[in-house]
C-alpha cells in the first residue's frame, strides 16, 4: 500500500501525465476501468482550467474561436499548469505564452490582446483608495515638489503596444457578427486603466504622459519622473499632465 | 475540545431554513429584488479580490442577508504544504464578510504543486484520517473558529481504504472538532457509483455534527455500458435525493439547507423553487419533530 503522499503523486501524474509513474493506486475497477475512472477527474480539471481562461479571456476567444481557444489553453496549461486553488490566477502568464506562439506569424498581436485583457482583470479586482486630497497638496511647500513621490490608484495598470489593441478588444468584447476590419498598421498604443467609482476607464496616453506614469509608478520622485519624461517628449507639460491624472483618479495621493 | 476554545460566531444556529448557493450572475438580482430566500453561500474564492465589483456586490447581500464562506481551494487533504497564501485570503474574507458558516471539503487537489482544480477522492485509511485532523486542525487554528468539512462525490474507491466514508467523516470531525456539512447529493452520486446504500450512510453520522445540509443536481453519463452518476450542479435535485434528504431531516433535525447551482446557472427563481421545496421539508420535519 503507497503512503498517501506516495498516492497522491501518482494520481496526479495520472490526471496531468496520463501515467501514475508506477505507483499502484489500488483503484476499486468494479466494472469500470481505472483509465476511464481516472477520466472523469482528468477531464474535470482540464475544463475547470479552460472554464476559467475563457472568464479572463473573452477578446481572445472571440478572435481565435472556440476549437483553436481550447487548443491553446491546453497547450499553455502543459508549460503553465495550475499551482493554486484559486483559479483566477491561471491566466497570468498566457498573454507571453501566446505572444511567443505567434511571434512570427499574423497573429503576433495576440499576446498584447491577451496582455490588454489581464490588466482589465487585475483592474477589476484591485483594491479600492479614495481619490485626491487637493488641499494635502496645496499645504506642501513648493520648494519640496521635486522630492515628491506621488501614487497611482492600486488598480492602475499601464500598457503599451504596436498594435491597436484597444480597437480589437473592444470589438471582440461585443456579440456582433459583421465587424469591420481594423489595420494593424494603424499604429502604437499606450493605455492607462484605472478603476474609479466601481467604473474602468480606458485612457490613451501620450509617450509623454506613458513615461511620467511609467516614473511614478516606480516611485520615482517627481522631479525625477519630469526629466526621464521630457528625454522622451520634449513638449511634455507635468503640470497639465498632474492635472489630468489627478482628475482622472490615476494618481491618487504623494508622499 | 476545539469546539470550547473557538467560539462559533454569532448566529449559528439561526441560519433561516433555506438558503441558495450565491453566483456573480445573480448578484444583481439579489441586491435590487431581495428576493425571500433565508441566506445565501458564497464560494470563498470568488471573493479573494482585493476590491471590485464581485467583493461590492457580496458586501452589500452581507447587510440584507446572512451569509456563509464555502472554500473549494484549500486542498485540506493534500500532503502538499498548506498554502498559507490561501489560508490568509480566507481569512480576510472572513474578516471581511463576518459569515455565519465557514467550510472546506474533505478532498485533496495538488501534489508536488501541481493542483488539479478539482475536488478529489481519499483513500479513508488511519494515515489519511490523522493527516485530514491535523490540517483541519490548523486551519481551524488559523482562522481562529470551527470549520464544516464537506463529503465530495466520488467516481472511483481506494482498494486499502480501511473503512468507510461515512465513518472516515464522522471520526475526522470529531477528533478535530469541526462541524460536518452533508451533501446529500454526493452521498446519492457516490452510492449510485459504488453500489453502496446511501441511507446507511446517515447512519454513520452523529447528528449534533451536522451543521449544513447541501442539495445540488447531477448528470446521469454512460461509462463502458455501465450508468456513473456525475456531480455537475448543473440540474435541478433529483427526486432520489429529495427522498434521501426527507430521510436525512429525520435524522439530523432542522438542519440549514442549501441549493447549490454551478453550471449553466438559471435564473435565481428556478433555484428559489428548490429552496422553498427544502423549506417545506423543513418546515414538516419540525413540526413532526414538535
Amino acid at each position: 500500500m503507497p503512503s498517501l503522499h506516495e498516492l497522491q503523486r501518482g494520481f496526479i501524474q495520472a490526471l496531468f501525465a496520463g501515467d501514475s509513474g508506477g505507483t499502484d493506486l489500488g483503484i476499486v475497477e468494479r466494472r469500470i476501468e481505472t483509465p476511464l475512472r481516472l477520466g472523469i477527474y482528468a477531464n474535470t480539471s482540464r475544463v475547470n482550467f479552460v472554464e476559467s481562461m475563457r472568464t479572463s479571456f473573452p477578446a481572445v476567444l472571440r478572435l481565435v474561436g472556440d476549437g483553436y481557444f481550447r487548443q491553446c489553453v491546453l497547450q499553455y496549461r502543459e508549460q503553465c499548469p495550475s499551482r493554486s486553488g484559486d483559479l483566477q490566477q491561471t491566466g497570468i502568464a498566457f498573454s507571453k505564452f501566446l505572444a511567443l506562439l505567434h511571434a512570427n506569424d499574423e497573429f503576433r498581436y495576440l499576446g498584447d490582446v491577451a496582455c490588454l485583457e489581464w490588466c482589465w482583470q487585475e483592474t477589476l479586482t484591485a483594491a479600492e483608495h479614495p481619490s485626491f486630497r487637493l488641499e494635502k497638496l496645496a499645504a506642501i511647500d513648493p520648494s519640496a515638489y521635486g522630492q515628491m513621490r506621488f501614487l497611482l490608484h492600486p488598480s492602475l495598470r499601464l500598457f503599451s503596444s504596436e498594435f491597436p489593441c484597444r480597437r480589437i478588444w473592444e470589438s471582440n468584447l461585443t456579440d456582433a457578427a459583421d465587424l469591420a476590419p481594423i489595420n494593424l498598421q494603424y499604429g502604437a498604443e499606450r493605455l492607462a486603466i484605472v478603476r474609479v467609482a466601481g467604473r474602468i476607464r480606458v485612457h490613451d496616453l501620450s509617450i509623454g504622459e506613458y513615461t511620467f506614469l511609467e516614473s511614478v509608478q516606480a516611485a520615482e520622485t517627481f522631479e525625477t519622473a519630469v526629466e526621464r519624461t521630457l528625454e522622451m517628449d520634449i513638449e511634455f507639460d507635468a503640470g497639465i499632465a498632474l492635472r489630468r491624472f489627478v482628475a482622472n483618479g490615476a494618481i491618487v495621493d504623494c508622499v | 475540545m476545539l469546539d470550547d476554545e473557538i467560539p462559533i460566531p454569532r448566529g449559528v444556529s439561526l441560519l433561516p431554513g433555506s438558503g441558495v448557493g450565491l453566483r456573480a450572475q445573480h448578484h444583481e438580482s439579489v441586491i435590487r429584488d431581495r428576493p425571500e430566500i433565508g441566506w445565501f453561500e458564497a464560494h470563498t474564492e470568488n471573493y479573494f479580490a482585493d476590491g471590485g465589483a464581485a467583493v461590492d456586490a457580496l458586501t452589500r447581500i452581507r447587510e440584507l442577508y446572512p451569509v456563509a464562506l464555502h472554500g473549494v481551494g484549500l486542498s485540506i487533504g493534500s500532503m502538499d504544504p498548506l498554502d498559507i497564501d490561501h489560508l490568509a485570503r480566507t481569512k480576510r474574507a472572513v474578516r471581511r464578510f463576518e459569515p455565519v458558516l465557514v467550510s472546506e471539503h474533505m478532498s485533496w487537489s495538488s501534489a508536488d504543486g501541481l493542483n488539479a482544480n478539482d475536488l478529489l477522492p481519499l483513500p479513508y485509511t488511519r494515515e489519511a484520517r490523522q493527516h485530514v485532523v491535523s490540517r483541519i486542525s490548523q486551519v481551524q487554528e488559523y482562522l481562529g473558529r470551527q470549520i464544516l468539512i464537506e463529503n465530495v462525490s466520488s467516481y472511483l474507491e481506494f482498494e486499502f481504504s480501511e473503512m468507510s466514508e461515512a465513518m472516515f467523516l464522522q471520526e475526522v470531525a470529531s477528533a478535530a472538532g469541526c462541524g460536518i456539512l452533508l451533501d446529500v447529493n454526493n452521498i446519492y452520486v457516490s452510492a449510485q457509483n459504488h453500489e453502496r446504500d446511501p441511507y446507511a450512510y446517515l447512519e454513520v453520522i452523529s447528528p449534533p455534527l451536522v451543521k449544513e445540509i447541501h442539495l445540488a443536481g447531477h448528470q446521469q453519463i454512460t461509462v463502458q455500458g455501465r450508468p456513473m452518476l456525475i456531480d455537475t450542479h448543473g440540474a435541478r435535485v433529483a427526486e432520489p435525493v429529495w427522498q434521501l434528504y426527507r430521510c436525512a431531516l429525520q435524522r439530523f433535525g432542522r438542519v440549514p439547507t442549501l441549493i447549490e447551482w454551478d453550471t449553466d446557472i438559471p435564473a435565481l427563481a428556478v433555484l428559489q423553487q428548490d429552496a422553498t421545496r427544502a423549506n417545506a421539508m423543513l418546515e414538516d420535519g419540525h413540526a413532526v419533530a414538535a
